[in-house]
């Protein structure tokens, strides 16, 4: 192309070339390089947030295998303190009173005491706070136990009973004398077992981390 | 007379200056459009380097994600079972010993004094910051004859919380009631009391 002879003219061409080349850059800039730079931006941020994702899930799983051994031994001792000695009571064709019947007499028998009647007081929850749902995974099991004894041999019992079972507890106790017989008194205990909120629950537990050992290997 | 001598026609002029129009118009052309060419190529080659690097830890992620998943539910399973574990354990520390307790109370009653009747009792509570701990208290009822009554309750109270089957039990003893035996035919000397005592409480979480 060849320019104008005049320079008058030839100025006003290089400003028209000066004005539309601008007009380009700046379309090129609104419709393509903006878009395009926002897309990278987009990717930055998402390559950065992956990244992080990684890195974390990375530490996660390298700790699977500690964790994996941390729960067997953690349900390891859930089931000696609840279940291998029948800590937790559990229920007997459907109800917790024939097993609490059958330990306490059992205990009864070798303190030699005759138990009058062992009965039901019922399942409560440990407290919770007013706005609370009780959310521990037990519930408290209660029996009431009346008898006619000698102290010696009521502490024998209290000993037999505490002795076999350290998460059981005797919630009261009242000891009456009786006028009539000095050395025997009339004795009368509430007895506190912890049972499963869920029945199920450890069975559920045992199951989790067989699963999660058959995983491993 | 003028005399004008054109040497040289317009067209035919140059200026003085190095950097003419004409050879900065030529180089305009090239250098814009490879600047032009060479910034939409680092753009593109940038735009794609991106899309490959998300891409690869798009397919990381993919094959990661499952096992975090499982590794997460883990931890969940851990964190469960330890609150399960320290509910056990709280149940068993936090127990009172009834044994101890009772045979504390007969042991330390002397002969002098005749014990008609005890409560002892134990139970889960809130304390004040929310916490889960096993409080409790027992109660006996006696009677006591002679001119040291007075003193023989007080030296039991004392018992009840000094003695050292009781220093990790008792927190505090009291005696609620003293008076004269109201039973018929009881001696002018006869005294019934009540000493009510605290225990310490226990919590349930170390």
């Amino acid at each position: 192309m060849k320019l104008p002879e005049d320079k008058s003219e030839r100025i006003k061409l290089y400003a028209l070339f000066g004005v539309g080349a601008a007009f380009v850059l700046y379309l090129a800039g609104m419709y393509a390089i903006r878009p395009l730079q926002n897309v990278k931006q987009e990717r930055r941020e998402k390559i950065a947030a992956l990244r992080g994702d990684l890195s974390k899930a990375r530490t996660v799983i390298k700790l699977v295998s500690r964790s994996r051994r941390m729960n067997a031994d953690i349900v390891d001792e859930i089931m000696a303190l609840t279940e291998r000695r029948h800590h937790v009571l559990r229920a007997r064709l459907g109800n917790y009173l024939l097993g609490a019947s059958e330990l306490l007499e059992t205990h009864a028998v070798a303190a030699g005491i005759e138990l009058k009647s062992v009965t039901e007081v019922g399942i409560s929850d440990p407290p919770v706070g007013a706005d609370e749902v009780p959310s521990s995974a037990f519930r408290i099991y209660t029996a009431r136990v009346e008898t006619q004894c000698g102290l010696h041999a009521l502490r024998e019992l209290i000993h037999k009973i505490e002795e076999s079972n350290p998460l059981i507890a005797i919630a009261s106790l009242t000891i009456s004398g009786n006028p009539a017989q000095p050395a025997i008194h009339d004795v009368r205990f509430d007895i506190q077992w912890p049972i499963w909120r869920d029945p199920d629950h450890p069975d559920k537990i045992r199951a989790s981390v067989r699963l999660l050992e058959e995983g491993a290997s | 007379m003028n005399l004008h001598v054109d040497l040289i026609v317009p067209s035919e002029r140059r200026s003085a200056n190095p950097l003419n129009a004409r050879s900065a118009q030529r180089v305009l052309l090239i250098v814009g459009p490879v600047a032009a060419l060479l910034l939409i190529g680092t753009l593109v080659v940038g735009f794609l380097q991106l899309k490959w690097e998300l891409s690869m830890l798009e397919t990381q992620w993919s094959t990661t994600a499952p096992r975090k998943t499982e590794a997460d539910a883990l931890r969940n399973q851990v964190s469960e079972n330890s609150d399960v574990l320290a509910e056990v354990r709280g149940i068993k520390a936090s127990r009172i010993p009834m044994r101890e307790l009772v045979a504390g109370i007969l042991i330390e009653t002397p002969p002098s004094i005749q014990l008609r009747g005890l409560t002892v009792n134990q139970f889960p509570t809130l304390e004040v910051d929310g916490r889960l701990a096993r409080h409790g208290g027992f109660s006996a009822e006696g009677k006591v004859s002679g001119a040291q009554a007075e003193e023989e309750v007080s030296t039991l109270r004392e018992r009840f919380t000094q003695a050292p089957v009781f220093t990790q039990l008792v927190a505090s003893a009291t005696v609620a009631e003293y008076g004269p035996d109201p039973a018929r035919g009881a001696g002018r000397e006869d005294r019934t009391f009540r000493i009510d005592a605290t225990l310490q409480p226990r919590p349930f979480l170390e």
